[in-house]
């Protein structure tokens, strides 16, 4: 059984039932004094515990030892991601349909994120319809990966890693600059500053990153740098929109241009 | 006004001390033929088999101590693998965060289930000393392995991960390690 350690204080909260109305009773009447219990109250709807399969008879769970629910849930609190903690730190990440109690699908990215990992984070950007997420898997100087995934009908549809589309763009940018091979040409580090989802005629997602190529700003070597927003759309699966800007490129051993 | 505070103090503290209040046990593993469970009570112990019908506990089981363990650092959770016949447990443990030399170390130990003549069900460890000990001097006695000068203050590392136990319970297969850490070749 997974529990979100956030949601600790909730298992809490059903022992200690008396504690917690007087606790909402002085809420209620010094409405603003404190923030944060305000906050935690608000999060009693959101869903508690997950389990995955049954283990291999007389083998240990991993979903009740080794594994823990990543504190942010699609808007319709169905599906979510899980994390394995230090114990089975090679092992991979999932989204899991928490109504259900389902695995629903192995995070298709290199090198999965595990609690404490170094230089490490996880970031789900959920679709307000929940049909969608993008999942930053962060890495050192880049992500590791920048998954699209899709739902349907409760699954897994598809994975799209929009990292590559990214770079498509990067990369051409770069190489015009230095007057290298476009295959040559790639940036070093890259922030994902900015997701946003767009709903109207279509399911889009806006995403706002900055390149670079030089990010230990070795003097020996050129730097090339820019702010690129991208909008992907679900449906053609492709990106429909794309704007570099505040470009900058400074030559090895040159002023900038 | 100052009741009110005074309410909300109270009531804070009240919380405070729920959420400082120990969880229960975790169920690491039940016997495949359904008669036990192994629990462990995070995040330090002890590791017991207790009875799945009444919940009463049948034996605590205990790995050796390292002889390099300092004592200082968070124990991992224990891992236990019960045999198809759910006649012996293996138990390793895997502790990444601790201080060398013990994060090269994989204590583990084996026990065996036995029932006196009362009926009563016992647990006993299979060697005397740690499994992963046991299973390196063995490999080591029948395959000869050498044995490389070691730095004076060199200490021995053993390690013995689970992999599968066989269909008849009869045979266990480990990956089993050995080595050397020294503080003053690792500077």
């Amino acid at each position: 059984m997974i529990r979100n350690r956030r949601l600790h204080y909730f298992t809490f909260a059903k022992k200690h039932f008396a504690v917690w109305v007087t606790l909402g009773l002085c809420l209620l009447i010094g409405e603003g004094i404190l923030d944060e219990p305000c906050r935690l109250a608000a999060a009693t709807d959101e869903p508690e515990e997950f389990h995955g399969p049954p283990p291999h008879p007389g083998y240990p769970d991993p979903f009740e030892i080794g594994y823990i629910l990543f504190d942010t849930f699609s808007p319709n609190k169905q599906f979510g991601i899980i994390y394995p903690n230090r114990l089975l730190e090679e092992s991979p990440d999932f989204i899991v349909d928490l109504k259900h109690s389902r695995i629903l699908a192995l995070l298709e990215t290199g090198e999965p994120y595990f609690e404490g990992k170094n230089h490490g984070d996880l970031a789900a950007h959920w679709a307000p319809n929940s049909s969608a997420a993008v999942i930053e898997n962060s890495g050192k100087w880049e992500p590791i990966g920048l998954l699209l995934v899709e739902l349907k009908d409760g699954k897994v549809i598809l994975q799209t890693d929009l990292l590559d589309s990214l770079n498509k763009i990067f990369s051409p940018a770069i190489a015009k600059a230095q007057h290298s091979r476009v295959a040559d040409s790639a940036i070093g580090e890259l922030d994902i500053t900015g997701v946003k989802w767009k709903t109207g005629k279509s399911l889009q997602v806006e995403i706002k990153c900055e390149g670079s190529t030089n990010p230990k700003g070795f003097e020996e070597e050129s730097s090339w740098y820019g702010e690129l927003t991208a909008v992907w759309d679900v449906a053609q699966r492709k990106l429909v929109r794309h704007q570099l800007a505040r470009v900058s490129f400074h030559a090895a051993g040159r002023k900038e241009q | 006004m100052r009741l009110l505070l005074a309410l909300l103090i109270i009531s804070l503290e009240c919380l405070s001390h729920a959420a400082e209040e120990k969880e229960g046990p975790i169920r690491l593993a039940t016997a495949p033929s359904g008669e036990y469970a192994v629990d462990w009570a995070a995040p330090d112990g002890p590791l017991r088999v207790v009875s799945n019908s009444d919940g009463a506990v049948i034996a605590e089981l205990k790995i050796p101590e390292s002889e390099q363990s300092s004592g200082d650092h968070s124990i991992a959770t224990p891992l236990p693998f019960i045999s198809p016949d759910s006649n012996w447990v293996f138990v390793m443990n895997v502790d990444n965060d601790a201080p060398p030399p013990e994060s090269f170390s994989r204590p583990s130990a084996l026990f065996r289930r036995t029932r006196s003549s009362d009926g009563t069900i016992h647990f006993e460890a299979a060697t005397p000393d740690r499994f992963d000990k046991a299973a390196w001097e063995f490999l080591d006695k029948e395959l000869k392995l050498g044995r490389p000068d070691l730095p004076p203050d060199a200490k021995r590392v053993y390690s013995a991960s689970f992999i599968d136990w066989s269909r008849d319970s009869a045979r266990l297969l480990l990956s089993v390690g050995g080595g050397a850490w020294s503080p003053s070749k690792s500077e």
